[in-house]
């Protein structure tokens, strides 16, 4: 059997005496799509901040395509491929569309400071065409994204950000993407579209895994291929959405835990 | 190069168009530089000031006219680079001899030497660094020091003490890749009172009283205390390191330029704007935070070395923890990240205080306040930062 | 040589307890606006100022107590000017960044700083030099062996502790306290409790300029001489206190004052020339603090939220 793209193994993160997340055992295969539900605090968030790097992993193991993630700085897990958005989307403000999406290409491109400076025509070269590359990705993802590349990031409407933010992640060529709430702040038909948009993505890199962390239950019944639950920090239920979702001690969770949203 | 889309009512007027004004927009800016600089009458030089405050303010109401003016200057580059050139390299032609103003200039050089150097990491990656200031001095003592004891000439010194000087920015830097904002500040200003107090009491620094006796530069035989004689022109001496700051300029400009227009600018952008998001992004931040100090260091220390060779001596006072915020007062009103703005604030700032004699005790309390109104006023500065445009989808 | 240490100890804690009170208006400061306020220093500085120009003119003049009383008189007009002045920039400059860049604020504070201390220059005569200040109750409180510790020291030190103290006990157990702490824990969420923010950075900025206020008349006394520009190493001295005993915390303020006064009286003593060096050790110190524990002694590590 081919190994699991993402392997995590009873992973805890810890702050103080404060468990965020404790023992979460899952794995990933290629080309899958997990979701994530849970009540507020559950440790979703967590979850992502673990395997992106950003909070060290208090136990437990996380494998990325054979290779350990644990200990690794932020930006090495990039290179490796895992790419994400946050709940509060942090694009590049007072940066143009474009700009955002071309410092996703980052880690592929190579341009060291003498290069820049010394051979400055091989440089503009390679940013040209990574600019030329983040317009392609940027049609892609969104026609109407492409029409706005030289808006300020700061300029556009809410849901266009949140496009922009899996636009410029996925500049980065991940093998994993994990989406932090993506459809929050939308509304019906643009949520809509947004299934629609990761569908296209999907289509056109079918060995793209996604770890989609959502509260809108038609987006979590519609995309996932497996859902996920966690509560208080630990993994409470796993399996198809139909299947975790009947199960009792889910819906305690979310009716106990969840003062918020449905 | 960075151009607009070139649609069909801007291409219709042809390169003579914008070239034609850019020529004659440079001329009229240098002559009113010439007569802000030569004038004794303060009516003319309150009188040039309210007329460059009275444009700027109509540029501000109609920023369709300054879009037009940067579109034709980005049209006619290559104009626009060669005319300011002769235009700047022409100057001192004009100034019949006046050595003032000439040392004026070549102070105002430095500190856009400087100010472009700051911006780098106040501009590009909004990194507050209060250490330039000291950064000018290792680079100025490294170099005097090199002349005085060992004999190394200035264009051997202007390498040597880039070096130095860079190494310390490493040596910086490397506490700012665990400390942000305030306490980055902090580390900044302690590394700029540490090496004030180090070089003031250390002997071989010469203490308190600095090194004297720094001997002037020469160039293929020529000397840089002789003036210069060109075409029965003669130009006092100082106009060798007028135009020694001119080229470094120059070359700052287009160091800068290139970083800013490559990924290493965009990745000081994004980490100026949001650093998790940068890192997130695969950007390793602490390698570019430590980076914008280096490139501070090594342009800083160019500035440096042409101040102790131009000024013959230098003490401890020349470099303090004022002259950091002196720089960075430059780049704020000038414009933070924005090339053109930051050398324009480094020349008013320079030139402004020098003109109002009167006032030049309050200097630093116009700096003071300066800034803080800037800041609550007009945060971009002068010259806001553009949006980069890129040529095959522009 | 037993009794130079002593001495030196006395001086030690004379100095810590300047840096101590210091350092908590830092922290009060940082909890509020989220950066440095460097300008704290210097706006501490300037309570000597305040209490010279009165004793030298309006007390001079009216001369109703004379000698000790005058100055205590003038001292704590001075403490309630700087603590006004406090509340003064944070409403006329400082609010305008409450929800900038944090850079942005930052570099107002140091800009502050400087219009500070030329203003000093500039209107205090003879500005630019510097000016006795008196050092009162020099006579000896009390002698272990044969050092003296003199009224003064005991005063500094009796008066800090009161003062840290009287904070601890405010930040916890009154109103205005608690008031303070939500809104350095989480400033939206203080509002969305109905804190008036306002209120609350108008009660800060008294407090931790008034207390910086003391803190400045103390060192112009422990010196003996003030001049416009000290504001800059107390303010320095101060901040790098706070944060090498961890913002936030007023045990830790204490301790980081006494450290970085232990390595200044220490480098004073110990070291051939050590007198001027003695800011490059408590310096390097404090950057050593900040690479290897950036927290420091009692701060707790932050995790940014994501």
């Amino acid at each position: 059997m081919s190994p699991m793209l993402l392997e995590c193994d009873a992973v805890s993160v810890r702050f103080g005496g404060l468990a965020a997340l404790e023992g979460v055992s899952f794995t990933l295969a290629q080309g899958e799509i997990l979701g994530i539900i849970g009540p507020n605090g559950a440790g979703k968030s967590t979850l992502f901040n673990a395997i992106t790097g950003i909070y060290r992993a208090s136990a437990g193991r996380m494998r990325f395509a054979g290779t350990e993630l644990n200990g690794r700085p932020v930006h090495r897990i990039v290179e490796l491929g895992i790419a994400r958005t946050f709940q509060s989307s942090r694009l590049f403000a007072d940066m143009s569309v474009l700009d955002n999406v071309v410092i996703g290409l980052h880690t592929r491109t190579k341009t060291g400071v003498l290069d820049a400076v010394l051979r400055y025509g091989r440089a503009r070269r390679e940013l040209e065409d990574a600019a030329r590359r983040a317009a392609d990705l940027l049609r892609t993802v969104s026609v109407d994204l492409f029409e706005q590349r030289y808006r300020r990031a700061s300029e556009l409407a809410q849901a266009d950000r949140r496009r922009l933010e899996i636009a410029r992640a996925l500049a980065t060529e991940p093998k994993l993407l994990l989406l932090d709430e993506p459809s929050s702040g939308m509304d019906d038909r643009e949520t809509k579209a947004l299934v629609r948009d990761i569908r296209t993505v999907c289509k056109e890199r079918s060995d793209l895994s996604i770890m989609i962390i959502e509260h809108d239950m038609s987006l979590v019944a519609e995309l996932p291929d497996r859902v996920m639950v966690l509560d208080y920090g630990r993994k409470i239920a796993e399996g198809s959405f139909e299947s975790v979702r009947a199960l009792e001690r889910v819906q305690q969770a979310y009716l106990g835990g969840a003062t918020a949203h449905a | 190069m960075a151009m607009r889309d070139t649609s069909e009512e801007r291409a219709s007027p042809g390169l003579l168009g914008p070239g034609l004004f850019v020529i004659l927009l440079e001329a009229l800016l240098a002559l009113l530089l010439f007569l802000f600089l030569t004038s004794e009458s303060w009516i003319v030089t309150v009188g040039l000031l309210a007329a460059a405050g009275a444009g700027f303010l109509w540029l501000q109401r109609n920023p369709e006219i300054e879009t037009r003016i940067t579109d034709w200057f980005a049209q006619a580059r290559l104009v626009a680079i060669v005319v300011g050139g002769a235009l700047a390299v022409a100057f001192p032609f004009f100034l019949g001899g006046d050595s003032y103003v000439l040392h004026l200039l070549i102070i105002a050089e430095l500190y856009a030497v400087l100010a472009l150097a700051l911006n780098f990491q106040l501009g590009s990656a909004n990194i507050p660094n209060f250490a330039t200031g000291a950064s000018y001095g290792i680079g100025a003592y490294a170099s005097a020091l090199l002349a005085i004891h060992f004999g190394i000439g200035f264009w051997g010194g202007l390498v040597a003490s880039a070096m130095v000087a860079t190494f310390f920015g490493f040596v910086l830097g490397v506490p700012s890749m665990r400390t942000r904002e305030s306490y980055l500040a902090l580390v900044t200003i302690a590394f700029g009172v540490v090496v004030h107090q180090v070089i003031n009491n250390v002997t071989w620094t010469g203490g308190p009283n600095g090194l004297v006796g720094i001997p002037a530069p020469t160039l293929f035989g020529h000397s840089f205390a002789e003036p210069i004689e060109v075409l029965g022109f003669r130009l006092p001496s100082q106009a060798n390191f007028y135009y020694t700051a001119l080229a470094l300029i120059g070359l700052s400009i287009v160091v800068a330029r290139r970083l800013h227009h490559s990924r290493i600018g965009l990745a000081w952008n994004a980490l100026r704007t949001d650093e998790l998001a940068a890192r997130c992004q695969g950007i390793n931040v602490t390698w570019y935070k430590v980076l914008a100090f280096a490139v501070d260091a090594f342009m800083a220390a160019f500035a440096g070395t042409i101040y102790a060779f131009y000024i013959g001596y230098i003490s401890p006072d020349n470099f303090t923890f004022l002259v950091s915020v002196t720089i960075m007062t430059m780049v704020i009103v000038g414009g933070m990240d924005n090339i053109f703005g930051v050398i324009l604030g480094a020349f008013l700032l320079t030139v402004l205080p020098e003109k109002f004699r009167v006032f030049s005790d309050y200097r630093l309390l116009l700096y003071g306040v300066i800034v803080i109104g800037m800041l609550m006023v007009r945060p971009e500065g002068l010259f806001p930062k553009r949006l980069r445009r890129y040529g095959g989808h522009g | 040589m037993s009794e130079e240490i002593l001495q030196q100890l006395i001086n030690w804690i004379a100095l810590g307890s300047i840096y101590a009170l210091l350092a908590v208006g830092f922290s009060l400061l940082f909890g509020v606006l989220g950066v440095i306020h460097f300008s704290h220093g210097d706006i501490s500085l300037v309570a000597p100022f305040v209490a010279l120009a009165i004793l030298q003119t309006a007390l001079a003049s009216l001369s109703w107590f004379g000698g000790a009383a005058d100055l205590v008189l003038a001292c704590l007009i001075a403490i309630a000017a700087v603590g006004v002045l406090g509340i003064a920039i944070d409403r006329f400059v400082l609010r305008a960044f409450r929800d900038k860049p944090a850079m942005m604020a930052l570099v107002t504070t140091v800009a502050l700083g400087i219009v500070i201390r030329e203003l000093i220059r500039h209107l205090f005569p003879q500005g630019g030099n510097p000016h006795a200040f008196p050092t009162p109750l020099a006579e000896p409180a009390f002698a272990l062996g044969n050092v003296v510790v003199s009224w003064f020291t005991v005063l500094d030190v009796a008066s800090a502790t009161a003062v840290l103290l009287v904070l601890s006990i405010l930040l916890r157990k009154t109103g205005v306290g608690v008031r303070i702490r939500a809104v350095s824990q989480d400033r939206e969420a203080a509002r969305l409790m109905g804190i008036d923010a306002n209120a609350v950075f108008r009660n800060t900025f008294f407090i931790a300029s008034a207390t910086g206020a003391l803190a400045g008349l103390l060192y112009a006394s422990y010196v003996g001489v003030t001049r416009f520009d000290f504001g800059i190493l107390a303010g320095l001295m101060g901040f790098s206190a706070a944060v090498i005993g961890g913002l936030g915390s007023i045990p830790g303020a204490v301790i980081g004052g006494l450290l970085l006064a232990g390595v200044e009286t220490f480098a004073q003593a110990a070291i051939e020339n050590g007198t001027a060096y003695r800011q490059v050790f408590a310096f390097l110190l404090v950057i050593a603090f900040l690479v290897f524990r950036p927290a420091g002694l009692f701060g707790r590590t932050v995790t940014e939220k994501v």
